[in-house]
């Protein structure tokens, strides 16, 4: 029976060109920025470029051990099989093999986990947090994303505040930064083609920063099962060219916020009274 | 069966599981009003007659549509099948998606509202959908045809188009009703909107239909509704649909700015405190502390207790008694012991004039729940004892005179914070900034000025004039910013004059 080696083979030369293939079709690949075309499927932001590097040292770290292992895999079933006239031999196990595949993970290991601690450190630690006004202050609900924009003075809870639902706007190639809260349960807030990904916490006020080199459209997502309504807990994510194109927009929000539908009212008014 | 035939059977089963979606299988009948049940039991005929008059004017099951002529929709309700067909030749509509260069089928109204609106709103719009169980507040039952957050006069005129827009696109604060705006497109939304006001006017005219069916005789059931009659209906309900549009309030001046000398207008409004003009009684449902405690409605702990842990009234007041009388014997020491003395005759007496409270100890607590309605009320009458002795049992808190009158003022107060649909309601919190209806001044010009219809809030265009609304407006709006405007423990300003409140 040593053809079943083949079958095992076949699977491991299929796995082996799904990865190959992936890269070339955005269905399989990780979710890319509005812009990317089919073989340069990157992320949109700089530390999504950097972890987009991590997973694909990564891939190539188990491609290699995967390839390894099912080429001895396929060898040994092949070679060994069983056979007339064939004696199995018994023996009782190799220190020397045990300690290679023992130390050998362990070291790579290591390595990713060092590798990546300055993205890591770049995502989430309190030292790598912009020193800039922060431009939403992003609320979870269930289910949706109530997000409040500080209007011109640049501060939170006055007057101006502008509100959106589920609508996340801000400006290219700037360092963005948002306080991310959440009213009733556990959200995540999760950007996917930014790889940003942070839980909203009842109770905490969490800085999340990001920026995106492409303009157009992106997603936002609740990344955390939150009731029965999780799956439609989804916002649009506008990505502006400009801070002018940015400015024009909080201008419309503020006017349509401010809206009192009395154009023709006045008129009459002044009619009235004989203006 | 052989592999090969096996192989064929799961091959087709997967391809037909492919085209599962759009495809509806089995029947999607509209479903009955409960008062079919309730009000017409004893009247099949006219039953028959009203179903027929729905039929023929709406159609029985969603693959077999109809949509009455005039009915005001986009293009006369085209699109609200799931499988849209134009005239004879059976054509499907369809689209050409961008990207792909493919044909696609057009998801009318049906499908939209199957996906993302039916789990809560039901398949007939009653809010009786699968999920609806589990939600406070409960999702819009569209059959009575009244919309809570509209900008239209007078009281429960049809919401406009804009209106309803809102509410998709961006939800109901507060509620469970999320906003759609990043989940369809713009077209779909206006889908949504044409089935939902469909579903509207069907239940609106079945519910008329039902009132004519009430004061008829079941012998004569057709010639008390007759075809005439029911175009009249339906008319009416389409034209209370297209009146819509006219009837918006708009405020005939611009917003006041929002000084603090406008919010302390604004307050002093709030709180009844105005030296001149109208006293308002928005602290008898808000509180004076802004909190949404006001004594008009029933307590929080006992509304919480019903609406949101599922426990009876007579349960909930039940333990917001022994709450009270905990703490007050904690305050006493318990020095003070009880000094109850059973009076049984008078307690016979209290269950005679109050059936509610008797039913209530039937439907929560099984009181005698083996006898049938009619033997017991007998029963009842023919020996109170054993009836008493029993609902002493289950409660025996009734022993107390204290509770009984508790129990009768809290059961009243239950009945008066109940909106149109029967379910609890509660006052807004002001405090917390989270607005139903919408956040934009405008929005709550709107709440003012006219009210929220089916809920207690009552409209206040004609009592206030357009400034003083928008110093209301201007001080609800400072509020959650600054709630020192009304601090907590503020003391209750003398109870206002009574106001002849639009409602």
């Amino acid at each position: 029976m040593r053809y079943w080696s083949l079958v095992f083979g076949v699977v491991g030369v299929a796995c082996v060109a799904c990865f190959a293939y992936a890269p070339f079709d955005p269905e399989w690949w990780l979710p890319a920025g509005p812009d990317a075309t089919l073989g340069h499927l990157h992320s949109a932001s700089t530390v999504g470029k950097e972890i987009d590097a991590l997973f694909v040292i990564i891939l190539w770290i188990t491609g290699v051990v995967f390839i390894g292992t099912q080429v001895a895999l396929v060898w040994a079933c092949w070679k060994f099989a069983d056979g007339p006239g064939k004696v199995a031999v018994y023996f009782h196990g190799s220190q020397r093999l045990e300690l290679i595949w023992t130390i050998l993970p362990a070291i790579a290991l290591v390595f990713i986990t060092y590798y990546q601690f300055g993205t890591w450190a770049s995502v989430k630690f309190k030292s790598a947090r912009p020193d800039v006004t922060p431009v939403a202050e992003v609320t979870g609900r269930q289910f949706q994303w109530m997000i409040r924009y500080p209007g011109r003075d640049g501060k939170f809870k006055t007057a101006d505040d502008l509100y959106t639902i589920n609508d996340l706007h801000f400006v290219k190639d700037q360092k963005t930064l948002i306080h991310l809260q959440a009213k009733d349960v556990i959200h995540s807030f999760f950007l996917p083609a930014l790889r940003i990904k942070q839980d909203a916490v009842p109770g905490l006020k969490i800085a999340v920063w990001f920026d995106a080199d492409q303009a157009g459209h992106y997603e936002l997502v609740c990344a955390e099962l939150c009731g029965w309504g999780h799956g439609r807990m989804r916002g649009n994510v506008t990505v502006h060219a400009t801070q002018g194109e940015f400015d024009e927009w909080l201008k419309q929000l503020e006017k349509e916020q401010g809206r009192d539908q009395i154009v023709g009212a006045e008129a009459a008014v002044a009619q009235v009274e004989g203006r | 069966m052989t592999s090969r035939n096996r192989l064929v059977l799961i091959v087709g089963m997967l391809a037909l599981a492919g085209c599962d979606e759009g495809r509806l299988t089995g029947p999607m009948l509209y479903r009955d009003n409960e008062r079919f049940a309730k009000d017409l039991a004893t009247k099949p005929k006219l039953q028959g007659v009203i179903r027929k008059a729905l039929v023929e004017n709406f159609g029985d099951d969603v693959r077999h549509m109809k949509v009455p002529a005039e009915s005001g929709l986009r293009n006369d309700g085209l699109y609200l099948a799931n499988f849209v067909r134009v005239g004879e030749n059976r054509e499907t509509v369809v689209e050409t998606d961008p990207a792909t260069g493919k044909r696609v089928d057009v998801e009318g109204g049906y499908a939209l509202y199957r996906k993302n609106c039916l789990h809560c709103h039901g398949v007939t719009g009653a809010g009786d959908g699968p999920t609806s169980t589990f939600l406070y507040p409960r999702p819009r039952d569209y059959r009575p045809g009244i919309y809570k957050f509209t900008s239209t006069n007078p009281v429960n005129a049809k919401p406009t188009r804009d209106d309803l827009r809102k509410t998709l696109l961006y939800g109901l604060h507060g509620t469970s009703m999320p906003g759609f705006e990043a989940l369809m497109s713009p077209s779909q939304i206006e889908q949504v909107i044409d089935y939902m006001t469909f579903l509207s006017m069907r239940g609106e005219t079945e519910r008329y239909l039902i009132d004519e069916a009430m004061n008829a005789d079941d012998k004569d059931a057709e010639t008390a509704i007759e075809p005439e009659m029911v175009k009249e209906i339906v008319a009416k309900v389409t034209s209370s649909w297209k009146d819509a549009e006219t009837q918006v309030v708009n405020p005939g001046t611009r917003r006041v700015a929002a000084s603090p000398e406008s919010v302390r207008r604004g307050r002093d409004l709030y709180l009844g405190l105005n030296k001149e003009g109208p006293k308002l009684e928005c602290v008898g449902c808000h509180g004076a502390s802004g909190r949404g405690n006001g004594g008009a409605f029933i307590d929080s702990d006992i509304f919480k207790d019903v609406a949101l842990r599922s426990y009876s009234l007579d349960q909930a007041v039940e333990r917001f008694y022994r709450v009270e009388k905990d703490r007050k014997a904690a305050d006493s020491h318990g020095a003070e012991k009880s000094k109850v003395t059973t009076d049984l005759t008078a307690l016979a007496k209290f269950l005679e004039e109050n059936p509610t409270v008797v039913a209530g100890l039937r439907k929560d607590r099984g009181l005698m729940s083996e006898v049938p309605e009619n033997d017991f009320a007998e029963r009842f009458k023919a020996n109170p004892t054993i009836i008493v002795a029993e609902a002493r049992k289950l409660l025996p808190e009734l022993d107390d005179p204290n509770f009984r009158a508790l129990l009768v003022a809290k059961v009243d107060l239950w009945t008066k914070s109940l909106d149109a649909w029967d379910n609890p309601l509660r006052p807004a919190n002001l405090i917390e900034g989270t607005y139903k209806g919408g956040r934009r001044p405008l929005d709550l010009y709107w709440r003012i000025a006219k009210g929220i219809n089916g809920a207690k809030m009552p409209a206040h265009a004609g009592i206030l004039t357009d400034d003083q609304m928008w110093d209301v407006v201007n001080f609800v709006l400072a509020l959650p910013e600054d709630p020192d405007l009304l601090p907590e423990s503020a003391p209750v300003p003398a109870k206002p004059r009574s106001v002849a409140t639009s409602h």
